[in-house]
């Protein structure tokens, strides 16, 4: 795990967490640039399907251990827990 | 005097103490003024087009309601006020004078017939009865028909009207000319002929008729103010037709008159389905989401709106109703039901626009929600996500966001920590007015990546947890008991952030019901060579009271959280243009710490943290009527009848400025937000300041529509 591209809610969402592959962690992740096929592919095979064409910043439903493998790979930037909103009235 | 009095005829029954009486001036002159002098009365009346109406009672006056003049009850002893009514553009203001001599000493007249139970009917209703008894179909026609949903036959036939009944919950109302349009309820709506009135008025079930009042839109106040109605009237083709307005929120009743025919899909995320696959785009560039279910025509039903905010957001954008009518009525809407995940948001975001290129048309998609856990500087994910998505749009597409309701609420701190220094910034767990604490709070805080800090957080009357300091290598995150409090603090690294700035997450988690009430302590170690200048925001389960920074930490601005806070998007703040309304039993609400015709203190400030101009402008979003979802369970205050709930909040602002988006951009469909940004810019206005000045609640001011 590259913790110097997790935020903090996905530090703490992860801390003391068993690694399963359960896909527990809707996340948004963001590479150096739009990826090439063999990047697609590479993050295909950990749970990150449908990706957008010509996008650096996607979201995914994945798991713990995917979050930690996607963390080694150099061309992503950041990986970070999309929170949820709330409705303003 | 004497010459108006040629004009007009004024009736009325003398009073018996005790007894209710009826006073009705009525006029025939065909302009919307008039003046009547009742016969011993000291002073005159104006009175409109309509009628003027004096219910005697033996209670107090008690109000001067609605601007068609209804005056309601007076005192026992007849001391009554003078009231006039002026026109000013077409509007009737209304104003009151005591005039303790003022009585009414006169002859009863028969004025009304005996078959129609008077007593049950409303001023209003009771003014069209009279007119239609006396003069029938063109007497009506000529004095009632502006202020009153009243249909009249070109050739023969009878006029109907809609009108509200209160009866008893189970009544069964079954009667020739007249469609109820629910089964059930003490209050109603239905479409009568009013030759049925008198049979309705005999029925023991029902306790009272009123006539639906026409109003303009978002209840006139809203339109007024902003100058809608001129705009409208100026230009009467522009009403969004043509332009797609996408609703990211709660559902949507489909099955609401007010959208009738104009819901193209709803991507309800919410349900399991087969997601949405963009299959039209030539580069399929937002790719497929594998989740949810797209619904269209008859399916659209599926789909349903139990929480109510966004049936009522999309009406105020949209709603197409008589009485109640939204900016842009003639748009269509695609609706996506969101699980509020931010990622969910974004596909939705990119949901709308896709479907709206692949009809090749211009959109607008609404966000009324927010949150504070991000810098609020436009540099979070969901933020990074829309300026993403820009680069792949088209022009034509614009996202409004609300600016927060968060204006009136202690959940932001600041402090410096000079370096090798150590400081401890105070806030309080508080218990509501229930008094329930609540059980987790969260704090989200930012300060310079240049430095470093360490953090530490004391109870109430319990000890410190240990310091956290950053890590580059292992877990950020490091978790503490103490006492039944579980306190988890987050301190990433620098490189882990998008704006390059530290963040500072701490988390209080009961272990039982409620976190200890009383003063905590954030301690912070700055170890770094340079100053650092933490921003701090908390948050809390929305059903309980704030966590409070103490007042030497507290601050009054950059309250605005994302997606308010994208730079790329248009944030509005929001305007009260109401602070009283009359709920479905005929009970008036005041909300009387809101004061008229001002920014809503509850809106939420900017700047943002980087130091960037927001909110963008200003919008009525207090208290605004729109369409209720079936489904929901309002507040009974709220209700304003079965169709239509009061709500407030920059989630109201924003829709009506996603309303106006989509007329300009019926206008023109190539507009940019930035384009529409600075007409909007340009068209604000804050009250006696320069044009084009900016203020951190305001933005440039409530839009003045009118010059659009």
């Amino acid at each position: 795990m590259n913790f110097q591209k997790i935020d903090a809610s996905l530090s703490a969402a992860l801390h003391g967490k068993h690694f399963t592959d359960e896909p527990d962690f809707i996340v948004f992740i963001q590479t150096t640039k739009p990826l090439d096929d063999e990047q697609r592919e590479e993050l295909e095979k950990l749970g990150v399907m449908d990706i957008p064409v010509k996008s650096d910043i996607f979201s995914a439903q994945i798991s713990a251990r995917a979050v930690a493998e996607i963390s080694e790979k150099p061309w992503v930037r950041f990986i970070s827990l999309s929170e949820h909103l709330r409705l303003l009235d | 005097m004497q010459g108006i009095m040629e004009l007009c005829t004024a009736e009325y029954t003398a009073n018996q103490v005790g007894k209710t009486v009826y006073v009705i001036a009525y006029g025939k002159h065909p302009h919307n003024r008039y003046e009547v002098e009742l016969e011993n009365t000291p002073s005159p009346v104006f009175v409109p087009r309509f009628q003027l109406t004096h219910k005697l009672l033996t209670g107090k006056l008690i109000e001067l309601e609605t601007k068609f003049a209804v005056f309601k009850s007076f005192s026992s002893d007849q001391q009554i006020g003078m009231v006039t009514v002026s026109d000013a553009d077409g509007e009737h203001q209304i104003g009151v004078e005591q005039t303790p001599d003022f009585q009414i000493e006169a002859e009863i007249k028969k004025l009304l017939k005996k078959e129609i139970r008077y007593d049950k009917l409303s001023a209003n209703l009771a003014s069209i009865a009279h007119d239609y008894e006396k003069g029938g179909l063109t007497t009506v026609k000529a004095s009632l028909v502006p202020v009153t949903p009243l249909s009249i036959p070109s050739v023969g036939g009878t006029p109907e009207a809609i009108i509200f009944i209160r009866c008893k919950e189970d009544a069964e109302i079954n009667l020739n000319g007249v469609q109820v349009n629910s089964p059930q309820g003490e209050i109603r709506t239905a479409k009568i002929s009013l030759d049925a009135l008198e049979t309705l008025s005999q029925d023991e079930n029902i306790f009272q008729l009123d006539a639906a009042v026409k109003y303009s839109f978002l209840n006139d106040i809203a339109a007024e103010k902003t100058q809608l109605k001129n705009f409208r009237l100026q230009h009467p083709d522009l009403n969004g037709e043509g332009v797609i307005i996408g609703v990211i929120d709660s559902g949507i009743d489909s099955l609401h008159p007010s959208f009738a025919g104009r819901i193209l899909s709803i991507w309800d995320q919410e349900i399991q389905g087969l997601g949405w696959q963009d299959e039209n785009s030539p580069d399929k560039r937002w790719g497929k989401k594998s989740y949810g279910q797209v619904l269209t025509g008859e399916f659209l039903k599926v789909s349903i709106d139990k929480v109510g905010h966004g049936t009522h957001v999309a009406a105020i954008a949209a709603g197409d109703d008589e009485e109640f009518q939204g900016v842009a009525p003639g748009a269509d809407l695609i609706i996506v039901k969101t699980s509020l995940n931010q990622a969910h948001i974004a596909d939705g975001i990119e949901y709308i626009f896709s479907e709206a290129d692949r009809l090749g048309r211009p959109a607008v998609v609404n966000l009324s929600i927010g949150s504070h856990l991000n810098a609020h500087d436009g540099t979070d994910f969901l933020s990074a996500r829309i300026k993403d998505i820009y680069k792949r749009v088209t022009d034509g597409k614009i996202i409004v966001a609300a600016a927060g309701n968060e204006g009136n609420n202690n959940i932001r701190g600041a402090i410096v920590i000079p370096p090798k220094q150590t400081v401890e910034l105070e806030f309080a767990i508080l218990q509501n007015s229930a008094g329930f604490v609540p059980p987790w709070a969260l704090f989200s805080g930012w300060y310079q990546g240049n430095t470093t800090c360490e953090i530490s957080v004391r109870p109430p009357k319990g000890i410190a947890t240990p310091y956290k300091g950053v890590s580059d290598t292992e877990s950020p995150t490091q978790v503490s008991i103490v006492g039944n409090v579980i306190i988890t603090i987050t301190t990433p690294s620098v490189s882990a952030s998008p704006n390059g700035d530290r963040e500072i997450q701490i988390k209080l988690e009961s272990v039982s019901k409620e976190l200890p009430k009383g003063k905590w302590e954030i301690i912070i170690r700055n170890t770094g060579e340079n100053e650092a200048s933490l921003d701090i925001w908390s948050m809390v389960d929305e059903r309980f009271k704030d966590a409070e920074f103490f007042p030497a930490f507290k601050r009054d601005d950059m309250k605005i959280g994302s997606p308010g806070c994208t730079g790329e998007v248009i944030t509005v703040a929001a305007y009260t243009t109401r602070n009283r309304w009359i709920d479905a039993k005929n009970n008036d609400r005041p909300k009387n710490p809101f004061n008229v015709d001002t920014i809503w203190e509850g809106s939420s400030p900017g700047p943002l943290r980087n130091g960037s101009l927001k909110p963008d402008i200003a919008a009525p979003g207090v208290m605004i009527i729109s369409a209720l979802s079936s489904l929901s369970t309002p507040s009974e205050d709220t209700l304003i009848n079965q169709k239509f709930v009061v709500k407030a909040g920059t989630s109201m602002a924003c829709p009506f400025i996603a309303g106006l988006c989509a007329l300009l951009l019926q206008r023109d469909q190539t507009l940019t937000a930035d384009a529409i940004k600075t007409i909007l810019r340009k068209n604000g206005q804050i009250p006696e300041k320069d044009p084009e000045t900016h203020d951190i609640k305001w933005g440039y001011g409530l839009v003045d529509v009118a010059k659009l």
